[in-house]
């Protein structure tokens, strides 16, 4: 006969459908012969009823309610998808830029400084070319959300950008194993070689050292 | 779990409504997943919003490592865990006076009926709450949200077998807690959720 461990384990499975017809003339033997497994398995199924009644649906307009928080890509996001290496060196000299107009006596007012965030500027800057008034119309049109924190002056160290793509990998619900990680030339950015536990397919992660953004690149 | 592929392929070139039948299609699974953590119809709403939201933005990376509804419960799970951790800290234990605990999802039961049942909600989320991370998850996918051994293994990243393993012992931790809590599995509803499970 079977342990009540082992019986256990077959009254779940019951539960699912998962039970083979051999493990079921198992279960049966074992509880024609133990009172307390029989007390468990109406305790289960009475369990199962109550479980599936908490089940519940969102609001009418959950949906709708969702649609109107996106936001539609515009040419701005486009261009920070677009991001490549080239973009990284505009980038660094725009921070460079930045950094000097903050740090002149004639440099911007408060409210300049305030909304020089990191992620956005550079590419501003690709745009624009770096003309002052339309940098701040663009500034202007940035979402609250969008902003970054200013740029780092040091380059992140491999640990700050590993754990900077271990969050972005938990919070994107992606389960890889990460390989050590290699600084560019330009001590721009670090990237990663990662493989999926599940499909076993390699991605590169870039993660960027002057606003700590991550992009993926699948390998094929 | 279905096949989201071509929904996926058009919202991730931007069209909404693709994105809004993808929403339609896993609003159901999503919600009750935050439902189940949360206990709380408002905030299970927020935390399913928050994730939508999120998977918005990050379908430009999405690379099909996984499946959409893996990746999807993934998200939803960390969410979960961020959210739950956050609010035990600062609220402490679910109380079974909870004036915002959820619905009784049913027709019309008495007052009597809805008392008796809201407080048996209650119990039942609260020994839930109190179960450990990885038995309250795999229960909810399962019993509220009705993912199979397969996809639970996909989502959860384990073998079917410790899928099989894991759900008898969350089963058996759950009836322990409860029959140490009151007569709830002496009496079981005798008019079950109306077509509140997914197939």
């Amino acid at each position: 006969m079977i342990s009540c461990e082992h019986c256990e384990e077959l009254l779940s499975a019951r539960l699912d459908g998962e039970l083979s017809q051999e493990d079921a003339l198992l279960l049966k033997e074992h509880l024609e012969q133990c009172p307390d497994c029989r007390k468990l398995d109406r305790d289960l199924t009475a369990l199962r009823t109550h479980l599936k009644a908490l089940s519940s649906q969102p609001s009418e307009d959950f949906a709708s309610a969702i649609l109107s928080q996106l936001e539609v890509p515009t040419m701005q996001s486009e261009n920070k998808k677009k991001k490549g290496p080239w973009a990284v060196i505009a980038c660094a000299a725009a921070a460079v830029v930045l950094m000097v107009a903050v740090l002149s006596p004639f440099g911007g007012s408060e409210g300049d400084t305030a909304s020089a965030e990191a992620g956005e500027a550079p590419a501003s800057a690709d745009v624009t070319g770096g003309a002052p008034a339309e940098d701040k119309a663009l500034e202007e049109s940035r979402t609250e959300e969008e902003a970054d924190p200013l740029p780092p002056i040091e380059p992140l160290t491999e640990q700050e950008a590993l754990k900077l793509l271990q969050n972005y990998l938990i919070d994107m619900g992606l389960s890889l194993d990460i390989e050590p990680g290699d600084l560019s030339p330009d001590e721009s950015f670090w990237s990663f070689t990662a493989r999926s536990k599940d499909t076993g397919e390699r991605y590169l992660y870039s993660v960027y050292c002057i606003d700590g953004f991550v992009e993926e690149i699948m390998i094929p | 779990m279905r096949d989201d592929r071509l929904l996926l392929k058009q919202a991730q070139a931007g069209d909404l409504k693709a994105f809004e039948a993808l929403i339609q299609l896993h609003s159901h699974g999503v919600y009750n997943l935050a439902l189940g953590y949360t206990g709380r119809p408002h905030e299970a709403e927020e935390i399913a919003q928050t994730v939508f939201v999120k998977v918005w933005k990050a379908l430009p990376q999405f690379r099909g490592g996984s499946s959409f509804s893996t990746w999807l419960y993934r998200l939803t799970i960390n969410a979960c865990t961020d959210h739950y951790r956050q609010e035990k800290k600062r609220r402490g234990d679910l109380s079974l006076d909870d004036p915002d605990l959820a619905p009784i999802p049913d027709t019309a039961p008495s007052p009597e009926e809805i008392v008796i049942r809201r407080e048996e909600q209650a119990i039942l989320r609260k020994a839930l709450a109190e179960l450990p991370e990885q038995h309250r998850i795999i229960l909810i996918l399962r019993e509220l949200d009705g993912l199979d051994y397969k996809e639970l293994a996909q989502v959860l990243d384990i073998e079917v077998g410790t899928v099989k393993s894991r759900l008898a012992r969350a089963r058996r931790a759950l009836r322990d807690k409860l029959l140490t809590e009151g007569n709830l599995l002496e009496d079981p509803p005798s008019n079950p959720v109306k077509g509140g499970m997914v197939p």
